[in-house]
C-alpha cells in the first residue's frame, strides 16, 4: 500500500472499497489517523453509495469525552493486494476524511512519500495504535 | 436501524456484559473485542472488531450485535468532535 503526505502533514493512502467480493469497487483516500482506534471510518454518504449493510452497533468515544452509539457496516477492502472483510464505522461528522489505522494488519508497514516521491515517513504499531514516524 | 433501536441493542448488551462478562473477560481477554447478541446472550471474543462482529453475524445473521472493547468504556476512540 502506497501513500503520500499532504501539505497538512496528513498520511494518506488510496483504498479500493466494495460492499462484497463481487461488487464494483470505489477508490477512496484514507487518512492514517493516530487518534483513531478502529479500522476504517467513512461518511454516511459513502456507506449509502456503496450499499453497505449494517452489521453491528458500537460505542464510540469522541475527542471531548462524550460517547455516542454508532453503526458498523461490512465491506471488503484491498489491503496489500488481498481482499479483507472489515467493519467500517459510520462517521458522526458531516464532512470528514476517510480514516484508517494500521491496526488492520499488525505485520504490515505503511510508508508514505512526498510529492517528489521521496520517502517521507512511515507508521508503526505502538501500544496497540499507529504512531507516525516522520523524517 | 434507528438511533433508538441502536441504543436499545447497546443498552441490553451492556447489561449482559456488566452482569456476566466484564470481570471475567477483563482478566483474561483485555484489549480484545467482544460482540454480544442481546436476544440470545451469545457472545464472541476476538482480537479485532471485525473478527468479533463477523463471528456474531455468522451465528445470528439476522440480528445486530453490540461490540465492546474489553477494558475500555468506548469500543473505539474516534478522536474527533461531534458536529
Amino acid at each position: 500500500v502506497n501513500g503520500h503526505v499532504d501539505r497538512a502533514d496528513r498520511a494518506l493512502v488510496e483504498l479500493k472499497v466494495r460492499a462484497t467480493a463481487s461488487a464494483k469497487s470505489t477508490t477512496i483516500t484514507a487518512w492514517v489517523d493516530t487518534a483513531f482506534t478502529g479500522e476504517l471510518v467513512v461518511p454516511r454518504a459513502t456507506i449509502d453509495l456503496l450499499g453497505l449493510s449494517q452489521s453491528s452497533v458500537v460505542g464510540a468515544g469522541l475527542a471531548d469525552g462524550k460517547q455516542v452509539v454508532l453503526g458498523t457496516y461490512s465491506c471488503v477492502v484491498e489491503w496489500f493486494d488481498e481482499p479483507r472483510q472489515i467493519e467500517v464505522i459510520e462517521s458522526v461528522v458531516r464532512a470528514t476524511w476517510y480514516r484508517i489505522t494500521a491496526r488492520l494488519q499488525a505485520t504490515n508497514r505503511l510508508s508514505f512519500a512526498d510529492a517528489d516521491n521521496h520517502l517521507a515517513g512511515d507508521c508503526e504499531r505502538f501500544a496497540g495504535a499507529t504512531r507516525p514516524n516522520w523524517r | 436501524m434507528s438511533t433508538e433501536q441502536a441504543n436499545d441493542v447497546a443498552r441490553r448488551a451492556r447489561a449482559i456484559y456488566d452482569a456476566k462478562l466484564r470481570e471475567k473477560l477483563t482478566a483474561t481477554n483485555s484489549e480484545e473485542f467482544v460482540a454480544i447478541e442481546p436476544d440470545s446472550g451469545d457472545f464472541f471474543v476476538r482480537e479485532t472488531l471485525s473478527e468479533a462482529v463477523q463471528a456474531a453475524r455468522a451465528a445470528h445473521p439476522n440480528r445486530l450485535p453490540f461490540t465492546l472493547r474489553i477494558g475500555h468504556e468506548a469500543t473505539v476512540e474516534l478522536g474527533i468532535l461531534h458536529s
